[in-house]
């Protein structure tokens, strides 16, 4: 059944039309499954980022000014956990849960209560896992949770063992969402939706999801490895378990960058594509490049374990190496679509645009950390922080916003006040580099991680001092673009079905789209591409084929 | 190692609280003075008064 003749057979239940408080706590419509969990994912995201000012805080002078070590570990553990497992994770599957069966013509997502319980999960760990910060002697040994520090004789306290709970609720909440992500993206698309004529998103999505469910458990299993350990520490005497908590902890811990990395890659792809005003350069490389990355993805992760002396280092370096080869394909793709195109700088394009330099330096800075030989002295030190923010933070993060700026106007019907959004991106933009590179100069100078201060003669408080103030920078441009969110709000400007003549089918429909996503008014187009809104209008450009009012 | 001296190491891997002072110190010497540690088992320098206890 079609979606317009399912939206018409079935009309919107009279509960559904409300929108109280339950509505939204019990909805099993997707759109507001995926707001929901993007509201809960941003305002932790800027409780972990005020973290994160704090310990930036303590860093810009040498000593113990602010924050005692336990605090200091404690605060950079939830910083660490909370923005993988709370708000970047959640993020990128809220993205493929808002927009999914939106770009697959779909009037729902596959097993929306599974999905609604996937937030719930996630909600009841976000839960636990700040009770655990806030309890007395709260987790304190990094988001890795290393046995034998993560045992009862180290971490004592309930902080340890309510991050265990945490962990795993959240990630389970994940598994579930990942799987009906899958599910709709397998069953549920339109007819006429071939996979290869699925946009570049919904690929980036598949990816990703194809890598939730096969390396979520592994991070299940893992943090039961470290609930039994405090159980009983004897079970684990020996060192056995504590390599084996490793290795699986990095079987989940290498591809959930990935996770974080590739819808970003899907809202860069989309927004360069729209701004650009081209269909998407190298469509089949780029969706062979995605599988391959991500195949290849599961098999690097024990360079994380390079400096254990336990690992097949040559394996992993190679693997590691190798993956390379997809993202440069899927920067020929990016590049191809910009080249040649006529360009819209909307603050959606700018961040798009930012991004392919800033994570092509997380990139190129990774495939020195590959080298075992290189690694044994990069490894722990502020330049692995560098590397890892500059994929995370200067890449993901910017995809991100590319992505908010695009769709923002489709899930609310009203348009970002674009000027905010530019001053947004430029302070974002200077207060990332500012922030970041530094971290680099000071892990040749010879700074680890974890470092809860430092003596004044250690040559390291001038870079520091940079760094906090680029950290600053950041926490001003989150509130340009809170200020940005309540402007738009309080004086909307209707946005209308497409504001930026993209290309995918969410278009399509109204902005934000009916509760079954298209009806009668807003069918569901013909799909012959990857670019449908695309190919209607340059059908209705050819002097042979007018444009039908029906725009089908 | 560039140089004879005392060099700074600084731990690693995250170790407990007090990771952040967990500093140890390498020196650095000639090689005619490391062959008259290993026939003396006397060290040289600054550490020859905390380290000779041992």
């Amino acid at each position: 059944m079609t979606a317009q003749a399912r939206a018409a057979v079935y009309p919107s239940p009279a509960g559904e039309e409300r929108d109280g408080l339950p509505q939204w706590l019990l909805a099993t419509d997707h759109k507001r499954i995926a707001l929901m969990q993007f509201g809960t994912a941003f305002v932790l995201f800027l409780f972990q980022g005020a973290l994160a000012l704090t310990m930036r805080a303590q860093l810009a002078q040498p000593g113990m000014h602010i924050l005692s070590p336990q605090s200091y570990l404690q605060f950079m553990t939830m910083h660490g956990t909370g923005m993988i497992a709370l708000s970047v994770t959640p993020f990128a599957l809220a993205l493929g849960v808002y927009l999914v069966p939106l770009q697959l013509g779909a009037p729902r997502i596959a097993a929306p209560r599974a999905t609604l319980l996937g937030y719930w999960l996630y909600v009841s760990g976000a839960i636990f896992l700040i009770w655990g910060f806030l309890a007395p002697d709260g987790a304190s040994d990094g988001w890795w949770g290393y046995t034998p520090l993560s045992n009862t004789v180290y971490s004592p306290g309930a902080g340890e063992s309510l991050w265990t709970a945490g962990v795993f609720l959240a990630a389970a909440g994940m598994v579930l969402q990942g799987a009906t992500t899958l599910w709709t993206i397998l069953r549920l698309r339109a007819p006429g939706l071939a996979m290869m004529r699925m946009p570049v998103f919904t690929w980036a999505q598949l990816v990703t999801v194809l890598m939730v469910v096969t390396a979520f458990p592994a991070l299940l299993a893992a943090v039961s490895v470290v609930a039994l350990d405090r159980l009983d520490p004897h079970l684990f005497a020996g060192n056995f378990w504590t390599f084996a908590y490793e290795q699986l902890f990095w079987f989940y811990g290498h591809p959930v960058v990935y996770v974080m990395f590739f819808p970003f890659v899907g809202c860069v792809a989309e927004s360069l594509a729209t701004f650009a005003g081209r269909r998407y350069f190298g469509y089949k490389g780029t969706v062979l490049a995605l599988l391959a990355f991500a195949a290849g993805s599961m098999s690097v992760w024990g360079h994380h374990l390079f400096a254990s002396g336990q690992q097949v280092n040559d394996y992993f370096s190679l693997t590691s190496i190798m993956l390379t080869i997809p993202a440069g394909v899927e920067y020929f793709g990016f590049l191809g679509t910009i080249i040649g195109g006529r360009l819209r700088y909307t603050t959606s394009m700018l961040f798009a645009l930012t991004f392919i330099p800033q994570f092509a330096i997380g990139g190129l800075t990774g495939i020195l950390a590959a080298n075992p030989a290189i690694d044994y002295q990069l490894n722990n030190s502020y330049f692995i922080l560098g590397h890892f923010h500059y994929t995370l933070f200067a890449g993901s993060v910017f995809g991100f916003f590319a992505g908010i700026y695009l769709w923002f106007p489709k899930a609310t019907g009203v348009m970002l006040r674009e000027r905010l959004g530019k001053l947004h991106w430029a302070l974002l933009t200077v207060g990332t580099n500012t922030t970041f590179i530094p971290f680099f100069f000071l892990g040749w100078s010879g700074m680890p991680r974890w470092m809860a201060g430092y003596p004044a003669n250690a040559g390291f408080t001038t870079l520091s001092l940079i760094s906090s103030i680029g950290a600053g920078i950041i926490g001003v441009s989150m509130f340009v673009f809170a200020f940005n969110v309540y402007v738009s709000a309080r004086f909307p400007v209707p946005a209308g079905p497409d504001p930026w003549q993209a290309h995918t089918l969410e278009w399509a429909t109204s902005s934000p789209p009916p509760r079954f996503n298209f009806n009668l008014q807003y069918p569901v187009p013909r799909v012959r591409s990857y670019a449908p809104l695309l190919d209607i209008r340059e059908d209705a450009r050819l002097p042979r084929a007018p444009a039908r009012p029906d725009s089908g | 190692m560039p140089a004879a001296g005392r060099w700074i190491g600084r731990c690693a891997q995250l170790c407990g609280l007090y990771h952040s002072t967990m500093d140890f110190w390498l020196q650095v010497v000639s090689p005619a003075a490391f062959s008259r540690f290993l026939r003396t088992r006397a060290l040289p320098g600054v550490i020859a008064a905390t380290g000779a206890a041992a």
